[in-house]
C-alpha cells in the first residue's frame, strides 16, 4: 500500500502538475485514487498521465497550483478551437491581440517568455523571440493540458504542459474516430479530426486540423473619433492547418516503450490595424515541424528514458508599407536522458540534456548558434506517509559558460483526512533569447540571465461525500527576479537591458464543487487571483514607475463557471472578470476592468463510452466593448455552434492471455 | 470659493478670447485659450500602437502644463505616434505618424479643423509657398505635396525611401534621407529632385546659420555602426565645406540654433553647444543629462532658454526641463509620454 501511494505521489511530484484531460480519451487510463494502492507497477504499465520521458523534463518541478481544467464535458465543446480559446474558456488569463492573433499567457506576474510551454517534454518557446503562441496550437492535438504556476524547472513563471499519448488496446485492435467542428460568426470555422488505432503493442493517432476566421466584425471605437460610428475590422483574416501523428509501440518485453510524435503546422494571419491606425498591410506566416522520439524502459528497480527532438521553425513577418520583411529560420536539436531509481524508499532522478539551436534571422545574419548542456537531479522521500520532501538541483553550460546553479526544496504534508499543505523555495533563471542577444541594431550580447528567488506555499482541502465533491486550494507566493530583461528605445533603436528587479507576490484561490446524482450533475468552478508585481529598481531620475504594478498586469482576475446537466442536456454560464490594467509604467493611463459573460447550451449523448456533443454558444453575451490590448478591437456579442462526434469499431471479446 | 472664482474666470476668459475670430471656435474643455507668445507646445510621441500621442502646453506666465490639448477640444485622442508640429498661416499642422494623418488645428484652442489623410507614415511639414507645403514620409518613398488652400494632397515627389527633416533656402528645399548618404535638393517650382549632396547616412536634422550655411547632423548607420557627422554645406554650390565626424558611440540628434543663428545646439546624450565658427566638435557637455534621458531639444528664440525633454523609460510621462541660456536649471515639468518636439509659440 505504502509503495503504491508513494509511486503515485512521485508521479504527481515529478509531473509537477495536476494533469488534466483535454480530449476525454485519456480518461480511461487515468487511475482512480482508490485503485492506486492495489496497482503494483507490473508489465501492463501505463502512466496515469504522460510517459516518464514527458515527465522527466519536468522532474525538477514542485507542484505549484494550477488552473485545473475541468472534466471532459467542458472540453467537448472546445476541442476544435485553439488552446487559447480553451484556456480562455477555463478562466486562464490571456494577453490576446484578438482571435487568431498572438495569444500568450503568463502566471504570477511573469512575462510570457518566462513561461515554459512544453509539448511531450520539449520546450516550444521560440529560440528567437522566446514566445510560444497559443493561438496556433489546436486543442485537438493534445490529450492532456496542464498549467503549473509554481516553481518549475528552468522556468521563472510556471509552465504549460501539453502531451499526446496513444493508447494500447488489449485483445482485438481498436479503431476510434473523433470529428470536431465549430462554426461561428465572422467566418470562423474550426475543424479537427483524430483517428486512433490501438493494439497490444502498437498504437497510433493521426490528427489533422484546419482553422479559419475572417474576423471582419464590427466594433465601436472607444473614443475613436467621429462619435460612435461602428467600424469593421480589416486585414484580420487567419488560418492555421496542420497534421500530427503519434506512434507508440513496445517490444516483446512490455516494459520497453517507444514513442514518436510529429507535428507539422502552417499558419497565416493578417495583422489588423489598431483603432488609431488608418490601415494595415501586415501579415505573418508561421510554419513549423516538430518531432520527438522517445524510449522508456521500466523495471521495478529502475526506470530509464531517452528522448531526442528535432524542431524546425519558419516565420515570415511582412510589415507592408514598403518596410523590410523579417524572416526567421531556426532549427533545434535536443537530447534528454534520465534515470530514476529508488534505494531504501528514496526516489532519485538524474537527468542530462543537450540542446543545439541555430537561427537565421534577417536582422542578424549570418546564422547564430547556441549549445546548451545541462544536468539535474532530484531526491524525494516520504516520511511516515505524512510528509514528503523533495530536493532538486540543476545547472547547465551555455557554450563554455557555466550558468547559475538553480534548485529548490519542497515539502508536502498530509494533514488529517482532508488537508494537504505545501511549501517550497527555490531559485530559477531564464536565458536571454537570440533576439535579445543578436538583433541588429540593438541586440545586447552582454545580457545576463534573468534570475529569480521563489517562495511558494499552499493549502488544499478536498472532501468527497456521497454525491458531493468539494475542492478548494489557496496558494500564496513571493518571487524576486533580478536582471529582468526589458527592451528600451535608445536614441535610434531599441536595446534590451537587464533593467528591472521585479518583486511579485500574490495569491490564487481555486474552488471546485460538484454534485452528482442520477441524471443530474451540477458543478461550479471558480478562481480568484491577486498579483502584485512591481519594478523595484530605478535607473533614471524622476522615474515614477518604482513600486508600481507592471504594465498590462491586472491585479485581480476572477472566473466562475456554472455547469448544470440533466440527462445529457447541459447549460453553462461563465463569467470572466479582468481587472484594470495600466498602460504606462507611471500609471498615468490604463485600460478599464471588464467582465465577459458567455453561455452555452448543448446535448451530450454517450454511446458505449463514446460521446457525441452538440452545442450552441453565445460569447460576450452583454456585448461589452472592451480592450485586452490598447486600441485592439475585440468582437462584441457573437454566436457559434459546434459538433463533436466520437465512435469506435466494435471490439471483439478480449482474450485473456 | 477661490477655486470657483478661478474656474469662472477661466470660463470667462475663454469665452471672451473665443470671440476673437469670425467663426467662434468651440471652447477647449481644458479652458485653454492660447495666444502667440504664451508658451511652448510639446509633441509627445506616445508609444508605437499605444495611441497615446498628445500635445502638451507649457505656459510661460505661471509654468503650468496642460498635458493634453487635443482630446478635451475634440473629444477623441490625437492618434498614434505624434511626430511634429508646424505653424502655417496661423494654423498648427500636427503630424500623427502612425495614424498616417495631419490634424490641422487652431492653435488657440486646439480644435481640429481638418484631418488630412492619404499619407503612409508622415514625418515633417515644410511650407514652400503661400499655397504649398511638403510632407516627408518614413515609408512613402518621397514627399507628398500639400495644397494649403484645400488642405489636401495634390501631388507626390519620389525622393528616397525615408525622407525626414526639410529646410528651404535660396528657393530650394534640402531634404534629409536617413537611409541614404545624401541630402537631396528639390526645386519647389518644378516639384522635382534637382541635385543631391554627398554626406553620410543617418541625417536627422538641419539648420541654416547666420552666414547662410546649411548644417547637417547625422547619427550614422546603426546597422553597420558607421559613425555620424556634423557637416557644413554650401547651399549655393551644394558642396560640403566642413565635415566633423562623430564616433561609433555617439548618437547626435536634434540640431537647433539660437535666435542669432550663431550657436549650434544638439543632443548627444548631453546637450552640446558650439559656435558656427568652431572647427571642431565640442567635447565638454554644455548640459549633462545626468540620470535623465534626454530626448528632445530646442532653444527659445525669445530669450535663449534651452528646453530639453526627458523621456524617462519611454513608457511613462516624460519631463520638459528648462535651462537658462547659460545652462542653469530653471524648471522641470511633467508632460506626456515620450516628449519629442518642442515648439515655441
Amino acid at each position: 500500500m505504502k509503495k503504491g501511494k508513494l509511486f503515485f505521489f512521485s508521479v504527481v511530484l515529478f509531473t509537477g502538475i495536476f494533469s488534466v484531460n483535454v480530449n476525454g480519451l485519456a480518461q480511461s487510463d487515468t487511475i482512480p485514487d482508490s485503485t492506486i494502492g492495489n496497482r503494483e507497477p507490473t508489465l501492463h504499465y501505463e502512466t496515469p498521465a504522460a510517459t516518464f520521458v514527458q515527465r522527466l523534463v519536468m522532474h525538477t518541478s514542485y507542484p505549484g497550483v494550477i488552473w485545473q481544467i475541468p472534466d471532459s464535458v467542458m472540453m467537448s465543446h472546445n476541442e476544435a478551437g485553439s488552446l487559447a480559446e480553451l484556456f480562455s474558456a477555463n478562466g486562464v488569463f490571456l494577453k490576446s491581440y484578438g482571435n487568431g492573433q498572438l495569444s500568450t499567457t503568463s502566471f504570477r506576474g511573469a512575462s510570457a517568455s518566462q513561461t515554459n510551454v512544453l509539448w511531450n517534454g520539449v520546450d516550444l518557446r521560440s529560440s528567437t523571440n522566446g514566445i510560444a503562441d497559443l493561438s496556433i496550437m489546436p486543442a485537438i492535438l493534445f490529450d492532456e493540458a496542464a498549467l503549473t504556476t509554481g516553481s518549475v524547472f528552468n522556468s521563472i513563471g510556471g509552465a504549460i504542459n501539453l502531451n499526446s499519448l496513444s493508447h494500447f488496446h488489449y485483445g482485438a485492435p481498436e479503431f476510434k474516430v473523433k470529428i470536431a467542428s465549430q462554426l461561428g460568426e465572422f467566418g470562423k470555422t474550426d475543424n479537427g479530426i483524430k483517428l486512433s488505432y490501438g493494439r497490444e503493442r502498437f498504437a497510433c493517432d493521426v490528427r489533422a486540423y484546419y482553422q479559419h476566421a475572417d474576423n471582419d466584425f464590427r466594433y465601436f471605437p472607444v473614443n475613436g473619433g467621429g462619435g460612435s460610428a461602428p467600424d469593421t475590422l480589416s486585414n484580420a483574416a487567419f488560418y492555421s492547418k496542420g497534421l500530427s501523428t503519434d506512434l507508440r509501440w513496445r517490444l516483446k518485453k512490455e516494459n520497453d516503450n517507444f514513442q514518436l510524435h510529429s507535428w507539422y503546422s502552417d499558419s497565416y494571419r493578417e495583422i489588423p490595424p489598431t483603432m488609431l491606425e488608418v490601415s494595415s498591410e501586415a501579415n505573418q506566416t508561421d510554419r513549423f515541424f516538430r518531432n520527438v522520439l522517445s524510449y522508456d524502459h521500466w523495471s521495478e528497480k529502475v526506470q530509464v528514458s531517452v528522448a531526442t527532438a528535432l524542431l524546425t521553425e519558419y516565420m515570415l513577418f511582412v510589415p507592408g508599407n514598403n518596410q523590410v520583411n523579417s524572416e526567421t529560420n531556426s532549427i533545434s536539436f535536443q537530447n534528454i536522458a534520465g534515470i530514476r531509481f529508488h534505494p531504501k524508499g528514496y526516489y532519485i532522478i538524474i537527468r542530462g540534456e543537450q540542446k543545439w539551436t541555430q537561427a537565421n534571422v534577417t536582422q542578424y545574419l549570418p546564422q547564430r548558434t547556441q549549445e546548451r548542456y545541462g544536468i539535474g537531479m532530484s531526491v524525494s522521500h516520504e516520511f511516515k506517509e505524512k510528509l514528503n520532501m523533495i530536493f532538486l538541483l540543476h545547472d547547465e553550460f551555455l557554450g563554455s559558460e557555466l550558468e547559475p546553479l538553480t534548485g529548490s526544496i519542497g515539502a508536502e504534508y498530509y494533514c488529517k483526512k482532508y488537508f494537504t499543505l505545501r511549501l517550497s523555495a527555490g531559485r530559477k533563471y531564464r536565458l536571454p533569447t537570440f533576439n535579445d542577444l543578436y538583433w541588429n541594431p540593438g541586440g545586447n550580447p552582454d545580457l545576463k540571465p534573468e534570475d529569480s528567488r521563489n517562495l511558494d506555499g499552499g493549502i488544499e482541502f478536498n472532501m468527497q461525500k456521497d454525491h458531493f465533491h468539494f475542492h478548494y486550494a489557496l496558494n500564496g507566493y513571493y518571487r524576486y527576479t533580478y536582471n529582468w530583461i526589458q527592451w528600451q528605445p535608445g536614441p535610434g533603436y531599441w536595446v534590451p537591458q537587464n533593467l528591472y528587479e521585479v518583486q511579485s507576490y500574490g495569491s490564487e484561490n481555486r474552488l471546485k464543487t460538484e454534485w452528482k446524482k442520477n441524471d443530474w450533475q451540477l458543478f461550479v468552478i471558480a478562481g480568484l487571483d491577486y498579483v502584485r508585481a512591481t519594478n523595484e529598481k530605478a535607473i533614471i531620475a524622476g522615474d515614477s514607475s518604482i513600486g508600481k504594478q507592471l504594465m498590462y498586469l491586472p491585479a485581480y482576475t476572477s472566473n466562475i463557471l456554472f455547469h448544470a446537466a440533466w440527462s445529457g442536456f447541459y447549460f453553462e454560464f461563465q463569467v470572466e472578470n479582468t481587472g484594470l490594467r495600466f498602460t504606462a509604467t507611471d500609471h498615468s493611463s490604463w485600460l478599464p476592468a471588464y467582465s465577459l459573460y458567455n453561455i452555452t447550451a448543448g446535448k451530450r449523448i454517450d454511446i458505449k463510452g463514446e460521446y457525441t456533443d452538440i452545442f450552441i454558444r453565445c460569447n460576450n453575451l452583454t456585448d461589452v466593448n472592451y480592450q485586452a490590448v490598447a486600441w485592439r478591437a475585440m468582437p462584441g456579442r457573437n454566436f457559434e455552434c459546434g459538433l463533436t462526434i466520437n465512435f469506435k469499431s466494435e471490439t471483439k471479446p478480449t482474450t485473456i492471455q | 470659493m477661490l477655486k470657483t472664482t478661478i474656474v469662472t474666470g477661466i470660463i470667462f476668459i475663454s469665452l471672451f478670447s473665443s470671440c476673437k475670430k469670425d467663426e467662434p471656435p468651440a471652447p477647449n474643455s481644458n479652458g485653454m485659450s492660447i495666444a502667440p507668445g504664451d508658451g511652448v507646445f510639446v509633441m509627445n510621441e506616445g508609444n508605437y500602437q499605444g495611441g497615446n500621442a498628445k500635445v502638451s502646453f507649457y505656459k510661460y506666465a505661471d509654468g503650468s502644463v496642460t498635458e493634453d490639448l487635443f482630446m478635451p477640444a475634440n473629444d477623441r485622442p490625437l492618434g498614434d505616434v505624434g511626430q511634429s508640429i508646424t505653424m502655417i498661416n496661423g494654423y498648427a499642422y500636427v503630424v500623427v505618424n502612425n495614424s498616417g494623418k495631419i490634424e490641422v488645428v487652431d492653435p488657440h484652442n486646439f480644435v481640429s479643423l481638418k484631418t488630412i489623410t492619404g499619407f503612409t507614415s508622415p514625418r515633417f511639414v515644410l511650407q514652400v509657398s503661400p499655397t504649398k507645403a511638403y510632407v516627408s514620409d518614413l515609408f512613402g518613398g518621397g514627399i507628398s505635396i500639400l495644397n494649403l488652400t484645400t488642405n489636401s494632397i495634390s501631388g507626390y515627389i519620389p525622393v528616397a525611401d525615408w525622407t525626414e527633416t526639410m529646410l528651404m533656402t535660396n528657393g530650394q528645399v534640402f531634404v534629409c534621407a536617413p537611409n541614404h548618404d545624401k541630402v537631396y535638393v528639390v526645386d519647389p517650382n518644378s516639384n522635382s529632385v534637382i541635385d543631391s549632396i554627398a554626406v553620410v547616412k543617418g541625417g536627422n536634422s538641419m539648420q541654416l546659420d547666420a552666414n547662410g550655411k546649411l548644417w547637417f547632423l547625422s547619427y550614422g548607420d546603426y546597422a553597420t555602426s558607421a559613425p555620424g557627422a556634423l557637416i557644413r554645406i554650401n547651399t549655393t554650390t551644394h558642396t560640403p565645406e566642413m565635415n566633423l565626424p562623430f564616433t561609433t558611440f555617439d548618437s547626435p540628434t536634434r540640431l537647433c540654433m539660437n535666435a542669432a543663428h550663431d550657436s549650434l545646439y544638439y543632443l548627444n546624450y548631453a546637450v552640446m553647444r558650439m559656435s558656427i565658427n568652431d572647427v571642431a566638435l565640442p567635447i565638454i557637455p554644455f548640459i549633462s543629462q545626468g540620470t535623465m534621458n534626454f530626448y528632445g531639444l530646442n532653444v527659445n528664440p525669445a530669450n535663449g532658454d534651452i528646453y530639453v525633454t526627458d523621456a524617462v523609460d519611454y513608457s511613462q510621462r516624460g519631463h520638459l526641463v528648462r535651462y537658462s541660456v547659460n545652462g542653469t536649471l530653471l524648471d522641470n515639468k511633467i508632460v506626456g509620454v515620450i516628449p519629442g518636439g518642442i515648439y515655441f509659440y
